[in-house]
């Protein structure tokens, strides 16, 4: 499994931190996901971008462990789901805030950090290094209440990062974050890449996705397309994502109709 | 382990950070027990009673029970006051027999106007029999003097019952509605607190988005629900430790046993809260429901737990209140604080007690786990 290389053939070989096959997700009579196969390789950061609504959180849940699929395998870190140690090398920044507000950013991150098994000594390291990196170095003490939106979204980043995971899946991370931030981010996603590690981030914003090894566009369940955002344009004949998305979704349209 | 005690931790540090919930905790259950044993140790209701063309002895007598009197040649004035809501009851007597008529509407009332109106007139029958014994003997006396060979004969008129002396075996003649009650409540109070503070604890993990997060961790069902029994059973005990001991020594409430033993049932009852709460909210979305589920599971328990008298409630309701928790700690309680009972009178209500704290978590488990992965 960990010697599976990436779908596209001219990508170097990189071990598979998760890899979905075949998966679909009904809930009561609608179908979320149908079919859906994905790999996530070390070292590359890959976009989930589609409409909201899509069905992205639906795959990112079936990564994390919170949504057992329908039909269809997931592995995540050579642990076939239910994941149980495969959990701890894992990351995870949820869509919403999911924060302890009334605690300090502190206990907030030393709660977390003793649920992936943390000890107090690796704590105190990890704990200043990790609000450097998402430039919260000196609200450690300050209670999240009194947090900015902005800042709420980097402390759950924070988080998400503390036990250095190798495989990050962040959802929506940006959202909410001014350009300066934003900006940020998307370098400490590169360097945390460079280091080895996998991350999927799923985005709505074109612009964003761009900056993704890999882009997997989704739309209605489906996966409508994947490659490059270079690799996306030309093959559409496009000059921006967002008109190689309309160009995808409209084939993929036609291919439905043309079943029916 | 870790995992229970950082979660056990968490929970303590958020309390910590809130100082208003903190308070509440502790002076919410005191003030409303305090207010409790004012309203239920406010002492016994004395009537007021329109008396009409009543003799001397018995109105003495009402007055002795301390009757508020007013007296009336005419009942009709009279039943105009009781209409107004003036008077309590309406007294007449006619060919040896005493009519009361009363208001009616308040059962309390009506029942306190019929004791009293029983206790005068056993009183004014006792004065009268006296009256009647001396009046004999006094003639008799006379026709002795009279006719030397009487001597030998004594007429003495004894009722069956003279008098009534009430004795105790637990407590004394001050002990008023509310120590009866008191137990009870002290129980109850805590049980609704704890569970309306576990109910919402993963209700808000839900709402707030830090499950979502929680599930994600490797922290298992059995650790997270250990984690909150932990860390919501330490906040438990101090709570119900400073509570009792305001009880017992502040505001006045009896105690015949041991503190420990009141404070390790009065702990028990809260875990079973504590766990029911947790299984409440694992099913429960939000803090709305927590609420309606309250009514549903704790209304009944408190009605069914002996503040009422069961003895003539129908089969099933007793049978019922033996399903409940909370019985079972309120009767423990009373054994304890009224009755000195020790720890093995007490042992099996609180097994009991235990035993609903395993079922309850084992379910709070169970349903956590059936929501961890859908």
């Amino acid at each position: 499994m960990l010697t599976k290389t990436c779908d596209s053939s001219e990508t170097p070989v990189a071990p598979v931190l998760a890899h979905i096959e075949q998966v679909h997700k009904r809930f009561g009579k609608q179908e979320v996901l149908k079919g859906i196969d994905l790999s996530l390789p070390a070292g590359q950061i890959t976009g989930l971008l589609g409409p909201s609504g899509c069905g992205k959180t639906t795959i990112v849940n079936m990564i994390v462990g919170t949504y057992a699929p329908t039909s269809g395998t997931v592995t995540v870190l050579d642990e076939r789901a239910p994941l149980k140690a495969a959990r701890v090398g894992m990351g995870f920044m949820p869509q919403s805030e999911a924060l302890y507000n009334d605690l300090t950013a502190n206990e907030n991150l030393r709660f977390f950090g003793s649920l992936y098994g943390m000890s107090r000594r690796e704590l105190d390291e990890a704990i200043p290094h990790v609000l450097e990196q998402v430039r919260l170095a000196d609200e450690g003490r300050k209670v999240v209440n009194a947090f900015s939106g902005g800042m709420k979204r980097r402390l759950s980043l924070a988080i998400a990062l503390l036990h250095s995971p190798r495989l990050l899946i962040l959802d929506e991370p940006t959202i909410g974050l001014d350009p300066k931030h934003r900006l940020e981010l998307w370098k400490t996603f590169r360097s945390l890449a460079e280091n080895g590690s996998a991350l999927l981030i799923t985005t709505h914003v074109m612009d964003e996705a761009a900056c993704c090894d890999t882009i997997i566009m989704v739309q209605d369940g489906r996966i409508i397309a994947q490659g490059s955002s270079e690799e996306l344009m030309a093959q559409t004949a496009t000059a921006t994502l967002e008109d190689a998305f309309l160009a995808f979704d409209k084939a993929a349209e036609g291919k439905e109709a043309a079943h029916a | 382990m870790r995992n229970i005690l950082a979660l056990a931790r968490r929970i303590l540090q958020q309390f910590a950070h809130d100082k208003r919930t903190i308070v509440m905790f502790i002076v919410g259950p005191v003030l409303i027990l305090w207010l409790f044993s004012v309203l239920l140790n406010a002492g016994t209701y004395h009537p007021s009673l329109a008396l009409v063309n009543l003799p001397r002895e018995l109105r003495e007598a009402l007055v002795d029970e301390d009757a508020v009197c007013v007296e009336y040649s005419d009942s009709a004035v009279a039943l105009e006051l009781l209409r107004d809501g003036k008077v309590d009851a309406v007294l007449t007597l006619k060919n040896g027999v005493l009519t009361i008529q009363v208001e009616g509407s308040d059962p309390s009332k009506t029942g306190s106007v019929v004791s009293t109106v029983s206790a005068a007139v056993k009183a004014a029958g006792a004065a009268q029999r006296e009256q009647i014994q001396a009046d004999i003997e006094k003639k008799l006396s006379d026709l002795k003097d009279k006719l030397p060979f009487l001597d030998d004969i004594v007429i003495d008129v004894q009722p069956l019952v003279s008098d009534i002396d009430v004795t105790y075996l637990h407590g004394n003649d001050n002990w008023g509605t509310f120590d009866f009650f008191g137990p009870v409540f002290i129980g109850i109070f805590i049980f609704i607190f704890v569970f309306i503070t576990s109910g919402m604890s993963l209700v808000t993990e839900r709402t707030g988005g830090t499950m979502e997060r929680l599930l994600v961790t490797p922290i298992k069902p059995a650790q997270l629900v250990s984690g909150f029994c932990l860390g919501f059973g330490v906040v438990t005990i101090i709570q119900a430790t400073i509570v009792l001991a305001a009880c017992v020594f502040l505001i006045g409430f009896p105690n015949e046993g041991s503190l420990a033993l009141v404070v390790l049932v009065a702990f028990s009852m809260a875990l079973v809260s504590l766990t029911l709460g947790l299984v409440v909210s694992a099913v429960a979305k939000t803090p709305f429901q927590v609420i309606q589920f309250m009514l549903l599971l704790v209304i009944p328990q408190v009605l069914l737990s002996g503040i009422f008298d069961l003895g003539n409630a129908p089969m099933w309701m007793q049978v019922l209140s033996k399903c409940f928790p909370i019985s079972y700690g309120a009767e423990a309680l009373r054994d304890i604080m009224l009755r000195g009972a020790g720890l093995a009178e007490t042992g099996l209500n609180i097994a009991v007690l235990w035993g609903f704290i395993v079922v309850f978590f084992a379910l709070a488990t169970i349903s956590f786990h059936r929501r961890k992965t859908r």
